[in-house]
């Protein structure tokens, strides 16, 4: 089959550290982190939290709906609107939608199909709605999802929205696994003791067609995920399905290890997550290639993770600067890989994004920067 | 497009490749059969005890599919699965909101599996599987959309073989529609439907 | 009841070992390793179980490898800890 190029650009974020791309690039940039500690009974726990704060809620609107609302609409104003009435497909990646209604037993509304069709109901698109949920690497499924949709020519356009909120619900579940860190997160630390929890709402726009895009896109270049097959919430101690997706990426990438500029990890902070990783990257023979986690800036965002972090990478190659792994002082996994401690100046052609969650899920993307 | 092998499991009961199945097990009214599917599967198993009902399910239907299909013609990571539902994890979801609303502490047991994906990794860690997961959620299953979906996959060359469907469940209701395809040109008798 | 029979009864209760007896276990056997096929869920699901059942809450996650050795070193620990 004849490969089309596939675009993807328009990126959004709204994240305790801003309302645009831009603005959590840049506070990122300077060393910000989101995370904060806020009163106990907020959000039942005492540890360190990215939250959007000074969020306006649209009217009639639930804060997880107004999230993904506004960031679409922010995304879309980066493309020519010319384009709406084309055929989109709108995917929606959240591990628990708008799990607050579960707290009022209104279980219609905590199912994330309805978050999805009241969102999709107030944007002007042309489009069908689905949700990818499967768990902290939705938001790379769902770009992957939204790429071969297009490239098999079943939809034009797609809008990928990943969202996820801090709630009591997550936090009592990450408590119970003993998973959050009582200070803020510091990935690939050696005494790193945790995750910490953010919210965000991050959009990205695919397309075949690069004239959509009112500043140039990157170029969606290879995507793949994989199974551990080893236990359901531990990580594979080999890394083994990470390894499997990075391969396949680059493999559908066309690209060499060699030619990685520069890696967005996953990162957590927890110590099972980041020895994987290194062990991952180092089997790829990627332990030279400078890596970072964003997760000392925004905390785990969960379904939105991907979005926002790959949106972030996008930033860093617009701005040829690679941004520090924030929270690491003295990097220390199983395997030695070359973990950015501060922001350094690089041109970025090249960049491999992953991502781990529960269940023994893997994902990889790989984006190159747009030769035209 | 059809599949080389289906298996339903609802409350009307077991359908495998369209025709009856355990049909001496007796499906109760507010009492799930999943365990005496177990049972009368005879698998030593005991990983299966810790699952949700989500988790039970698909785990079950993959077991009665394996008895049509052999699942090793096809290479270890060359098996998509793609699940559909509209319920996500509620099912599960609601134990674990209780615990919060008691103001017990939360069973990390249960926690775990308010994520619909964990299914697939059940399914993978019984069977060796290192393909490509993918789990999506929508109002009602369309077949025409989740072949839609496996065929994008198969077309792009991410897989051999898609096995998944339909897997949803909430409290006494359950519907599971499990499709087995492949590329191959013949073989493929049961309708996805 | 004696507090090492009961407390067989919850583990196979609060781990879902179905399959096992309270006869199964032994009050010296060590719980993880091949034996019962415990995992690191099953480890967290004891602290839940000295929570729920002995009103004892453990901070770190760590202290568990000691106490959860065996049924004779958590009868020991409850012994000397039950609120």
């Amino acid at each position: 089959m004849e490969r089309k190029v596939i675009y993807i650009g328009a990126e959004d974020i709204l994240s305790s550290l801003g309302k645009t791309a831009a603005e959590s690039y840049q506070n990122a940039l300077t060393g910000v982190s989101g995370l904060k500690k806020h009163p106990i009974e907020n959000f039942f726990t005492n540890k360190p939290l990215g939250i959007i704060e000074n969020f306006r809620l649209l009217e009639d609107f639930t804060k997880v709906e107004s999230m993904c609302i506004e960031s679409a609409r922010n995304s879309l104003s980066q493309v020519y609107d010319a384009c709406f009435l084309d055929k989109w497909l709108i995917i929606i990646s959240t591990t628990k939608g708008d799990i607050g209604y579960l707290e009022q037993n209104e279980i219609d509304k905590a199912k994330p199909t309805y978050l999805a069709q009241r969102v999709k109901g107030n944007l002007p698109l042309n489009s069908e709605v689905m949700v990818v949920s499967n768990a902290c690497i939705s938001g790379l499924l769902a770009i992957i999802t939204a790429h071969d949709y297009i490239a098999t020519g079943k939809y034009q356009h797609a809008l990928v929205i990943g969202v996820d909120t801090v709630s009591k619900f997550t936090t009592s579940g990450f408590e119970s696994f003993y998973a959050l860190s009582e200070d803020p997160s510091s990935p690939f630390d050696k005494n790193r003791t945790g995750l910490s929890l953010g919210e965000a709402a991050s959009c990205v726009v695919l397309s075949s067609k690069s004239n959509l895009f009112k500043e140039v896109p990157m170029v969606f270049v290879g995507g793949a995920s994989s199974n551990d097959a080893n236990h359901i919430s531990g990580p594979s101690r080999t890394g083994e399905g990470l390894v499997r997706a990075i391969n396949l990426a680059l493999k559908s990438a066309n690209v060499e290890q060699s030619q990685i500029d520069f890696i967005s990890a996953h990162g957590t902070g927890t110590k099972y997550n980041d020895d994987m990783e290194s062990i991952a990257f180092t089997r790829c023979n990627l332990q030279n290639t400078p890596v970072n986690s964003l997760k000392g800036y925004f905390g785990h965002t969960l379904g939105a993770a991907g979005v926002l972090e790959l949106s972030i990478s996008m930033q860093s190659m617009r701005n040829n600067m690679m941004l520090k792994t924030l929270g690491c002082v003295s990097p220390g996994t199983s395997e030695d890989i070359n973990v950015l401690l501060n922001n350094k100046k690089a041109k970025l052609k090249t960049v491999l994004k992953t991502a781990s969650g529960f269940g023994g899920c893997n994902a990889a993307v790989i984006l190159k920067n747009n030769p035209n | 497009m059809k599949a080389k092998a289906s298996v339903y499991i609802t409350n009307q009961g077991i359908t495998v490749n369209n025709k009856p199945f355990f049909s001496d097990i007796v499906f109760v009214d507010n009492e799930l059969p999943f365990n005496k599917i177990y049972k009368q599967l005879d698998l030593n198993y005991p990983k299966y005890h810790k699952m949700d009902n989500l988790s039970k399910l698909g785990f079950l239907g993959v077991e009665l599919l394996k008895r049509e299909i052999d699942l090793s013609q096809y290479g270890e990571d060359r098996i998509a699965q793609i699940f559909q539902n509209s319920y996500s994890s509620l099912d599960t979801d609601i134990v674990h909101q209780k615990s919060i609303n008691d103001k017990k502490m939360p069973s990390p047991a249960v926690f775990v599996y308010t994520l619909p994906n964990i299914v697939m990794g059940e399914i993978a860690i019984r069977n060796k599987l290192y393909g490509e997961n993918l789990f999506t959620l929508v109002d009602k299953f369309s077949p025409q959309n989740w072949l839609e979906l496996s065929n994008v996959q198969l077309a792009l060359g991410k897989a051999d073989a898609i096995m998944g469907g339909w897997i949803d469940i909430f409290e006494n209701n359950f519907n599971l529609r499990l499709f087995l395809l492949d590329n191959s040109r013949e073989g493929g008798l049961f309708e996805v439907k | 009841m004696n507090l090492k029979e009961e407390l067989k009864k919850q583990l196979i209760e609060q781990l879902n070992l179905v399959e096992i007896n309270p006869s199964d276990i032994e009050d010296d056997a060590p719980l993880f390793g091949d034996g019962l096929g415990l995992d690191s869920i099953d480890a967290l699901e004891l602290i839940v179980l000295l929570d729920t059942y002995y009103n004892i809450k453990i901070d770190k996650p760590e202290q568990g490898k000691e106490i959860f050795h065996s049924v004779n070193s958590m009868a020991d620990f409850i012994e000397k800890n039950r609120a």
